[in-house]
């Protein structure tokens, strides 16, 4: 069913720079299945790609294609059936217990579709809390606590409580909180989902400002053409595959959008419904 | 049936919150069972008549006391019920959405509880049967009495009190239940679990002013209760009581914002691990709980004061026989009216009372021996070793004028227009006399020269005034011989066999100053020849009968040690088991009510724990942050309680003071083993369960 567009055969061709920068990560032929031998289930058949320092990569797909199981096994929610995934070099398949959580303590950060605050905390706890999992001292939390809301523009709502904020305050209180241990990777599953166009757009300009100047490595889940257009690069998945990559070299974001929308147009099915 | 099979599925789907509801009812049903089978307990021992009037008294009370029991395990439960059904709210309105019509829900509903009422029911009572063996053991252990014909006993009318009393809880149960589902509306049914998470926080300044308030009234009322409680009447302790209760509600109220202003001031420990959430989920638990925490606290404060109160009692008046009762009878006869101090506002009027005082005032000279041989008993026959005695009043020698009016009006609180009621004569016995009783009560005996005097008494007031003056080495005239102290104290005892240490004083004379003068009451007092069980209960009859027929020959009082034994121990055990029996099912209500909160709010929490995990948190850090989380939660309203419980005991010492002597330490010691147990157990239960919903 594979038949990539001519652009983005050029954009694979125009970024020699990036593939000599430092692979964060690295999927070697990942699998993964569910049920038995008489009713199994691939919902990742065969996956491997890198994503390098200082990228912000997009996976794109329909329901069921397999991402957000994809995401799971990268931040070790859920284990791979066969294959590698390295994070930094180092093999998180292979870790457990108290190193896969220091692991996703210490290397990752989080960004949830339903921002995943502790209601009870107040913004600034929530994003403190981070840092005081991994026992930095209190001193140091104030300063940086401030430093990453001023980035991310939450310094107004830092006093309140998630019941207060709207949905994209949430959100990047959930991004700060993220990005606020220096991981090397961030994570966001469907970052706008339950955020209205407005929020979104402001969301999403943040997660470009963190990726571009602070040179934070993000790897996004959606399956809304207009999220994935501020990424540098995006996979297409379908039924457990890539199916198809592409990458934004110099375009704008506009024209970047319009090419997403020829391939999902193109894709036709299930992705129609995500535009 | 698939309503049936529906209901069944439910409650295994939902066995977790189910578990500490169900353990609870077992609990209820059990004690309930074990209280109220006392009486058939005890019917195959080999008690006396005394005993067993004692048993069924206890029994009657037991019987009232249940009624309020069963108020309290009928609050409990249908809290516990409505709780459950609120988590299950959800559950409801899916089936409400699919059509199933609200009658065939509280049809469900029904079945669910009749279900859980009959297993509960079922297991509680064999429970309860097995455990009140144990009682039996317990009852004869406290009464002394004789197992050997024990055999393993079923209470019918218990079992049938239980089933039925329990069958009303459920029934009221499932009306309660079909009335909210009938009420309920859908809208509320799916948006229920989202609306109460509003945190709201209270103004800093509001809790610091409010703690105060709450802080400086809990110390007024303990300090006014500690040092007030002398000349304190009830109505002041009630005051005092519900001024603690309110400020209970106060702190409550209060603490949480105080304590989360000052740990989240203290930067370096807020911002470490887990604090913030563990202090945040806290602070969150108790605001929303304020009340039914307060209310746990003072049930807790009620279970503490209770138990060890009734347990002091218990063996206080168990060392009272012993020691208060040295032989078999005591039987004293008044032959002159004058000895006795009597005040007619005080007494009465009534016939009874009139009746009493014509016995008092008739001087009919005879000795006791001779009333009973009057009436065909050879009273000497029954006995191996008696001794008969006699004392004596001085017109000289009055209560007021030894003790003195200040010690009367400042130790014992006397108003100075009632000092006229102590112008009653000092009893006294001639030092030959009490040394007899001093024999036959294997006591040590008393030598006093011809101008000494000593004095027995054994109540503490009274020995307390009496030491006094004796210290001072006060004088005393007996019929124109002057006297002084022998010693410095009283000497411990009394004439005859009592209860409870009462005797307010006799005073030793040498024979000579007392020679001639006319006795105003006798004592005789016998150890029986016949010890058997048996003969013993025979003798008592046959004694008693006599004082027990409407005489007119003075006042005959009889004492057995039978009779004291069973009023002593009789009291003790009452107070012991009602004490045991409120305090137990308080505790179990206590901590269930706050295992569900609890349980409940770690459903609720589910996601809470599941971000910390996403966030890398790891096991261990987690369960930490349970633990103390759970552990304050519990902790706190026993804290309190404890510092109640401390004022508490110290009120009820005050009166235990009266009954005489007492073992509190031993008392709080094994109350506060029943507490950790229970409540401790309710705790690790809980936490146990809640770590387990969380870590799925």
């Amino acid at each position: 069913m594979g038949n990539p567009t001519k652009n983005s055969t050029k954009n694979f061709m125009e970024n020699p720079v990036e593939n000599s920068m430092e692979k964060i990560l690295k999927i070697d032929n990942i699998e993964k299945y569910y049920g038995n031998k008489s009713n199994m289930t691939k919902a990742i058949d065969g996956i491997s790609f890198d994503v390098e320092a200082g990228e912000f990569v997009a996976i794109m797909g329909a329901s069921g294609s397999g991402k957000t199981t994809l995401l799971n096994c990268v931040s070790t929610i859920d284990k791979v059936s066969s294959g590698h995934i390295y994070v930094g070099g180092k093999d998180i398949t292979t870790l457990k217990g108290n190193k896969l959580n220091e692991f996703r303590r210490e290397e990752l950060g989080f960004i949830f579709q339903d921002f995943n605050l502790l209601d009870t905390l107040t913004a600034y706890e929530n994003v403190a809390l981070a840092l005081s999992i991994q026992n930095v001292p209190a001193k140091q939390i104030d300063a940086k606590v401030r430093a990453v809301a001023k980035e991310l523009e939450i310094e107004s709502v830092l006093k309140k409580y998630p019941y207060q904020m709207s949905g994209g305050q949430k959100q990047r209180v959930a991004s700060a909180r993220a990005i606020i241990t220096d991981p090397k990777l961030v994570l966001a599953d469907e970052p706008t989902g339950a955020l209205d166009s407005k929020s979104a757009k402001l969301l999403l300009e943040r997660l470009k400002h963190l990726n571009e100047d602070l040179m934070t490595t993000i790897l996004m889940v959606t399956h809304d053409s207009f999220t994935a257009s501020y990424a540098g690069r995006i996979l297409f998945i379908k039924d457990g595959k890539v199916f198809h990559e592409l990458r934004r070299g110099g375009d704008t974001r506009k024209e970047f959008f319009n090419k997403i929308i020829d391939v999902v147009t193109l894709l036709g099915g299930d992705l129609n419904d995500a535009l | 049936m698939t309503l049936f099979k529906l209901s069944v599925s439910n409650m295994k789907k939902s066995i977790k919150d189910y578990a500490i509801y169900f353990f609870t009812l077992v609990f209820g049903v059990a004690i309930f069972y074990v209280f109220n089978a006392i009486e058939t307990q005890t019917a195959m021992l080999r008690i006396s008549a005394d005993t067993r009037q004692v048993v069924q008294l206890m029994s009657k009370m037991i019987a009232g006391v249940s009624v309020f029991i069963a108020f309290v395990l009928g609050f409990l439960i249908i809290y516990a019920s409505r709780f459950l059904m609120k988590r299950r709210n959800k559950e409801f309105g899916l089936y409400l959405i699919l059509g199933m019509g609200k009658r065939k829900v509280s049809t469900m509903l029904f079945i669910e509880t009749l279900i859980i009422g009959l297993v509960s029911l079922v297991v509680g009572l064999l429970a309860g049967i097995g455990i009140s063996q144990l009682t039996s053991v317990l009852v004869a252990n406290m009464f002394d009495a004789d197992m050997s014909s024990y055999s393993f006993v079923f209470s019918g009318s218990a079992f049938a009190k239980t089933c039925l009393y329990f069958a009303i809880i459920y029934l009221v149960v499932i009306i309660f239940n079909t009335f909210i589902i009938s009420k309920c509306k859908l809208i509320d049914l799916f948006q229920n679990g989202r609306k109460s998470e509003n945190v709201k926080i209270k103004n800093p300044w509001v809790s610091v002013i409010v703690f105060l308030i709450s802080a400086v009234s809990l110390g007024y009322a303990y300090h006014a209760v500690i040092t007030d409680i002398n000349d304190m009447y009830m109505n002041d302790l009630y005051k005092w009581i519900v001024v603690g209760c309110v400020a209970t509600v106060l702190f409550f109220w209060s603490v949480s914002g105080m304590l989360f202003r000052i740990v989240s001031s203290m930067k370096n420990v807020y911002y470490k691990g887990l604090n913030t959430f563990v202090v945040r989920q806290m602070s969150s638990r108790v605001n929303t709980n304020v009340l039914s925490i307060s209310v746990i606290c003072l049930m807790l404060f009620v279970t503490i004061c209770v138990l060890s109160s009734a347990l002091a009692v218990k063996n206080s008046l168990n060392e009272g026989i012993a020691k208060y009762a040295r032989a078999d009878v005591s039987i004293s006869k008044t032959q002159s009216s004058d000895s006795i101090y009597h005040d007619e506002d005080e007494m009465g009027n009534d016939s009874e009372t009139n009746d009493l005082l014509k016995k008092l005032e008739v001087t009919d000279g005879k000795s006791i021996e001779d009333v009973y041989s009057e009436n065909n008993v050879d009273l000497v026959s029954y006995f191996s070793d008696y001794v008969d005695v006699h004392t004596y009043t001085c017109p000289t020698l009055t209560i007021r004028n030894y003790l003195g009016d200040e010690a009367l009006i400042d130790s014992l609180g006397i108003d100075v227009n009632a000092l006229s009621r102590f112008e009653g004569t000092e009893e006294i016995i001639s030092q030959s006399d009490y040394n007899k009783v001093a024999k036959i009560y294997d006591k040590a005996e008393i030598q006093l020269a011809d101008d000494e005097y000593a004095i027995l008494a054994n109540y503490r007031i009274f020995v307390k005034i009496r030491d006094e003056r004796l210290q001072e080495g006060k004088e005393i005239e007996v019929y124109g011989n002057k006297l002084k102290p022998v010693i410095s104290y009283c000497i411990d005892g009394d004439i005859e066999l009592a209860t409870q240490p009462l005797n307010t004083g006799v005073f030793i004379v040498p024979d000579s100053a007392i020679e001639g003068a006319q006795f105003a009451k006798e004592y005789f007092i016998g150890k029986y020849a016949d010890q058997d069980i048996d003969a013993i209960q025979d003798s008592d009859t046959i004694i008693n009968k006599v004082s027990n027929k409407d005489v007119t020959c003075g006042l005959i009082t009889v004492n057995t040690k039978d009779s004291i034994k069973a009023a002593s121990v009789g009291v003790g055990a009452i107070a012991s088991f009602i004490g045991m029996y409120i305090g137990l099912i308080f505790l179990i209500s206590g901590a269930a009510i706050l295992a569900l909160k609890e349980l409940s709010e770690s459903t609720d929490n589910i996601e809470r724990y599941k971000m910390l995990r996403k966030l890398g948190v790891d096991q261990h850090m987690i369960n930490k942050a349970l633990f103390s989380q759970m552990g304050l939660f519990f902790v706190f309203p026993l804290a309190l309680a404890i510092i109640h419980s401390i004022f508490g005991m110290m009120v009820s010492t005050k009166i235990l003071d009266t009954m005489g002597a007492y073992d509190i330490v031993g008392a709080i010691g094994i109350t506060a083993a029943i507490v950790v147990i229970i409540y401790g157990g309710y705790f690790l239960i809980t936490y146990l369960c809640s770590r387990k919903i969380i870590s799925e």
